[in-house]
């Protein structure tokens, strides 16, 4: 269990909830990662549990260039931690004790370049200069 | 504006409309119809599990492999 900084080092009590979609995400995401993928959440739980803020590998971050997610999830850091290397884990931490991990989702990274406006300007961009260049 | 006003003005958005504000500004990585999922979510406390232990959320998960006969 957890121990919050400070002399007393009183246990901190984590806890965690899921959604309906990381319960859903959960059965498609089986079919194709299996129990490697259980395995590597119940690694995350572990982890989380015994200190929820310590990060889950070097991925564990909190949404990057996500404006508009900080606006439209108010009060709440969304973070992902990749539990394969396509697929990461959607979470928040709330609260102080219990603090509650609450796991959002199971989610595949899209493929780079593609899918948005952002992206389809950075492979605008990058057409502009490959024509650009000169190949002898 | 203040907290709870973005809150009801996303809450207040079609799913079209909340897509089309998330993918303006999506460099996340993730794609925006799963973001708007995200969302959805984080807006209602109905289709979350109570707050459980880990252990208890393992077991839990686990289960959920063993009812469907996954794996």
């Amino acid at each position: 269990m957890a121990k919050v900084k400070g002399p007393s080092a009183t246990p901190l009590r984590v806890l965690f909830k899921r959604s309906d979609l990381f319960k859903q995400n959960f059965h498609d995401k089986y079919l194709d990662f299996g129990e490697s993928m259980a395995d590597r959440i119940e690694a995350f739980q572990k982890i989380k549990s015994a200190n929820p803020l310590q990060p889950f590998g070097g991925s564990d971050t909190p949404f990057v260039g996500g404006g508009l997610i900080k606006n439209a999830v108010p009060g709440e850091v969304m973070r992902h931690a990749h539990i394969t290397q396509d697929l990461s884990i959607i979470y928040s931490l709330t609260g102080n004790d219990p603090k509650v991990i609450k796991l959002y989702a199971l989610m595949d990274h899209k493929e780079m370049g593609t899918g948005n406006t952002a992206n389809i300007k950075m492979q605008k961009n990058l057409a502009k200069k490959l024509s650009n260049q000169s190949f002898s | 504006m203040k907290l709870n006003e973005i809150e009801e003005y996303y809450k207040n958005l079609s799913d079209e409309q909340l897509h089309e504000a998330l993918d303006k500004d999506n460099s996340t990585g993730f794609l925006t119809e799963d973001l708007v999922k995200i969302v959805r979510a984080s807006q209602s406390e109905e289709g979350w599990s109570e707050p459980m232990t880990g252990e208890q959320f393992i077991a839990e998960m686990r289960s959920w492999v063993k009812k469907d006969g996954q794996g």
